[in-house]
């Protein structure tokens, strides 16, 4: 299904967050982008349809606005950064959960199957009956994202979805993730720090700056060394990797203004 | 492989949840046992047979014995089955829809509201003896303790309120209440004053099987309710944030359970008095026990409370021979240490 902003913004009381931001997310993968306080998670939560910004968010051509709450949960699931609960759960009842629109008293077959089967993708079945306070950080994190998959949606947005995994953890969720999309035709949209997960996994790379859209597309055309300079105040390295996507290697933080930055650098080699 | 992985996982559920319902058969007999042992003890000198013929063939005991124990004793043993059951739901969804392991009727101060209600009645109404005790208390207590409910939720209902806000509100509620408890007390005269003291410390007598009906009417009919959102409730302790990504409507769920709680709350403490710490213990206990899977944390805090209560019931009546001290002494007593004993004791393992 295709989820489209149009001229969306979005403020908290008078802190204006999100300005005029038009963004199409189609089936495959796309990657948000942009520093701390950007309003990447506020975008992720318009787009969900927990916040109702200014202007337009469609669903296949249909404003969310006018769905049904549960035509709205079941096609669209939001995962959001934070997952901190004191909640006496087992990780299986936890991932159970994610279908709670469609639990009866009785758990059905057809919910066991599909948490089951999603336990197992996502190699949970050893904690399956752990609590939740037994669990690290990464490992809710896991089972937050298998909560969110377990709702089976069209469009599957996560916020920082892999923040708190370990470097294997976070490349083995991401192709999960991206196995998933392409099978089941999933529009996912993910808010990432890490710019080679964005650029390896990412069919296209949104890069929101100061509530703006700065400027969206295929990583490799995106990813460019200035891009990574002036949005992040980084001096990085972009060179071609697999299948053409940019690989980043960050060299160091630019410590000043990013345009004031070249011209430091070339007083700098002239002393 | 991967077939034999699920099916593992399925009976790994089916199991949790078996053991679960045999936790909830197991209280279900102590709550049994310790209704039978609190209906044959009392201040008059029953036989055991005497009281199973009483109880089974009413026909063929004496009146007095037919009277002790199907007017006063059967329906007082009850009585503090369905009020513990009920301050133990109640506790048991404040904390839920709070995300706060120290909410109940008690520290929210829906007790507090309804003994003042309780007090103002008996202050206002001792003129008119057998109207007050009968009618105008429990009436007056019942709608202090809404008041005090609807209260908290006006709290809530305020820009930017967090949970964290509601049980400030509360706990100030709490001490408002108590003090005006405290003037009434100061103004009354002695006779009205032992009364507002008797009622303070929570009692079972007077309990009759008119009470004991509504009670039980109001308990089926709310907990009815409560248990067709059994998993809304559930997730709802994923955190709010995580909740309404779920699709759930957080503040009308919220706002659909105070209400139902505060009718349950107010309408087990407007006949007993203030009975404290079964709505705090009662939960946790069931956390303990069942998790916090609602479809059996509801009804194992229900039990739980309902055990609590009675055991405590029993232990009023044998702590001095021949008296029966009002239960919620006795409550305070058995719960305060408990719960400060869970507190230590699971410390950083849960909550």
């Amino acid at each position: 299904m295709i989820l489209e902003a149009s001229d969306i913004s979005f403020s908290y009381g008078s802190h204006q967050v999100l300005e005029d931001v038009n963004l199409q997310l189609k089936p495959g993968m796309t990657a948000i982008i942009g520093p701390n306080a950007a309003g990447k998670s506020t975008l992720l939560k318009c787009l969900s349809g927990m916040l109702r910004p200014k202007g337009k968010v469609r669903l296949e051509g249909i404003t969310l606005t006018t769905l049904k709450q549960e035509q709205l949960t079941r096609q669209i699931s939001f995962l959001p950064q934070e997952f901190n609960t004191t909640a006496v759960l087992t990780v299986y009842e936890t991932v159970l959960l994610g279908r709670v629109h469609q639990l009866g008293w009785r758990v059905s077959d057809v919910d066991t199957r599909i948490v089951n089967q999603l336990m197992q993708e996502m190699k949970l079945t050893d904690i399956a009956d752990r609590y939740l306070n037994e669990l690290s950080g990464g490992q809710r994190q896991l089972v937050a994202i298998a909560q969110s998959l377990a709702r089976e949606p069209s469009v599957l947005l996560l916020d920082e979805p892999t923040s708190n995994l370990d470097l294997r953890r976070q490349y083995e969720v991401c192709t999960l993730i991206r196995r998933l999309t392409d099978s089941r035709g999933i529009s996912t949209a993910l808010a990432v720090h890490d710019l080679n997960l964005a650029s390896r996994y990412a069919d296209w790379v949104y890069v929101i700056q100061n509530g703006k859209l700065r400027c969206g597309g295929e990583p490799q055309s995106v990813l460019t060394e200035t891009l990574i300079a002036e949005v992040y105040g980084v001096e990085a390295r972009v060179t071609i990797g697999q299948e053409t996507r940019p690989v980043i290697t960050v060299l160091g933080p630019v410590p000043v203004a990013s345009s004031d930055f070249q011209s430091e650098r070339d007083a700098g080699n002239d002393v | 492989m991967q077939g034999t992985t699920a099916n593992d996982l399925n009976q790994a559920y089916e199991r949790l949840g078996r053991r679960r319902l045999a936790v909830v058969v197991t209280v279900v007999m102590l709550v049994l046992v310790s209704l039978f042992l609190d209906v044959i003890t009392g201040p008059a000198a029953l036989s055991l047979p005497e009281v199973l013929t009483a109880l089974f063939q009413p026909g063929s005991v004496s009146e007095a014995t037919q009277t002790i124990v199907c007017t006063f004793r059967l329906p007082t043993a009850l009585m503090a089955v369905f009020v513990g059951a009920s301050l133990g739901i109640a506790g048991a969804e404040m904390q839920t829809i709070l995300n706060n392991p120290l909410a109940s009727p008690y520290t929210l101060g829906v007790s507090a509201a309804a003994s003042f209600g309780a007090a103002l009645a008996l202050v206002l109404g001792s003129g008119m003896l057998a109207w007050t005790t009968t009618v105008f208390v429990p009436v007056s207590a019942f709608v202090c303790a809404m008041f005090c409910s609807l209260s908290i939720f006006a709290i809530g209902r305020i820009r930017g309120a967090s949970t964290e806000t509601i049980i400030v509100g509360g706990v100030a509620l709490h001490f408002i209440f108590s003090s005006g408890v405290a003037f009434l007390q100061y103004m009354a005269s002695e006779d009205t004053l032992a009364a507002i003291v008797f009622w303070i410390f929570g009692t079972l007598q007077g309990a009759n099987w008119q009470k004991l009906a509504i009670i039980a009417v109001v308990m089926a009919v709310t907990t009815g309710l409560l248990m067709s959102r059994v998993w809304q409730l559930t997730a709802l302790r994923l955190g709010e944030s995580h909740a309404r990504s779920l699709g759930i409507n957080t503040e009308r769920l919220r706002l659909q359970t105070l209400i139902l709680v505060s009718i349950l709350t107010a309408t087990a403490v407007c006949f007993t008095g203030a009975i404290g710490f079964i709505g705090l213990l009662a939960p946790h206990l069931a956390r303990i026990l069942v998790g916090e899977d609602q479809r059996y944390f509801i009804p194992l805090s229900a039990l739980s409370g309902a055990f609590l209560v009675s055991v405590a019931a029993l232990i009023t009546k044998l702590l001095i021979p021949g008296t029966i001290f009002p239960i919620g002494i006795a409550t305070a007593a058995i719960g305060a240490p408990c719960f400060a004993a869970l507190a230590l004791w699971k410390r950083r393992s849960y909550w």
